[in-house]
């Protein structure tokens, strides 16, 4: 039986969008851009979730091990994330580190891999107490059952230091996310905004292009007309002097 | 959007642009049609009328 601690009230320290197993079990599960929590937890791990951005995401990820000493291995599946690049990041803070001065994660992929929040010792520590597995676009639920359960079959058991706890600037990092969600929606606004505009424009050009079209057939209207008139007057000028004429000799016959 | 859903949508608005050029031009002869044939009906009855006059004035000179 491998040794077990018990875990700090009110683990996971740090809110997201995640799954709670067993909080004894030696194994996390970081699903990536794809969502299966709740299957990923039934098949044992101790938690599970998605990982959509390398920076404050990642930083909640390393808070939320960090702080459970029982928690071993750390399986990545599930499809990259495009443009971020998380799984890659992961794979990267653990087996490069961060740069101390400008906390960007050595050698990652990512687009802005900065974990400003998280001190070098919860990173040395991340990097001590796991071990990483790799199924970075692996969705098959049964390769990860596997591996979860032999992950559990090797559990070294909870790892010898205390849990860590790592405080995120929580306010900061709501602040950035709300500007990085209000930056969306003002370009999003914008684009809806053009679109719209160029709908307008494109109605009123097609209501002109109409209303030349029916000048152009009235024009032809009014020349066929007039044509048609001429024509009628001398037929009709034509038949009345030939019937009159045809009467006039019937009578003095 | 791939290269070849271009290429069918480029060939689809030529299509379409024939298409309209050909609808402008029946819609400019309909109207042509229809306003000579009312043009006709009267223009008849204006020469009907005209005749009657010239008989009346031909017969009030005696020349018939």
């Amino acid at each position: 039986m491998v040794e077990k601690t018990e875990v700090i009230d009110g683990w996971p320290l740090e809110t997201g969008d995640y799954a709670i197993g067993d909080t004894q079990c030696p194994v996390a599960v970081v699903t990536l851009g794809s969502k299966m929590n709740e299957e990923v937890v039934n098949e044992g791990a101790a938690i599970a979730g998605p990982l959509h951005t390398e920076n404050l995401g990642i930083e909640k990820v390393v808070s939320n091990i960090v702080s459970n000493p029982n928690i071993r291995f750390l399986i990545i599946c599930g499809s990259e994330v495009q443009g971020h690049i998380t799984g890659e990041t992961v794979k990267a803070l653990y087996e490069n580190g961060i740069d101390p001065d400008t906390k960007s994660i050595i050698g990652s992929p990512g687009a802005i891999p900065f974990v400003e929040n998280l001190p070098i010792e919860a990173v040395e520590r991340f990097q001590e107490q796991l071990t990483i597995i790799d199924m970075i676009n692996n969705e098959n639920l049964d390769e990860i059952s596997k591996k979860i359960s032999e992950c559990i079959e090797e559990d070294p058991g909870c790892f010898e230091k205390e849990p860590m706890i790592v405080q995120l600037n929580e306010k900061e990092e709501e602040e950035e996310e709300v500007k990085s969600f209000e930056q969306e929606n003002i370009s999003a606004s914008s684009i809806d905004s053009s679109s719209l505009y160029l709908l307008g424009i494109e109605n009123r050009i097609r209501s002109m292009k109409l209303e030349i079209n029916e000048i152009g057939s009235f024009e032809k209207f009014s020349s066929g007309y007039y044509a048609g008139k001429i024509q009628g007057i001398v037929i009709g000028f034509i038949l009345t002097l030939v019937l009159v004429m045809i009467l006039f000799w019937s009578l003095r016959l | 959007m791939s290269d070849n859903w271009k290429d069918d949508l480029l060939i689809i608005n030529e299509r379409l642009d024939k298409l309209e050029e050909k609808l402008e031009e029946s819609h400019g002869e309909f109207s042509q049609q229809s306003g000579k044939s009312l043009g006709r009906d009267i223009g008849i009855l204006y020469g009907i009328i005209l005749a009657l006059l010239f008989i009346i004035i031909m017969l009030k000179f005696h020349i018939i």
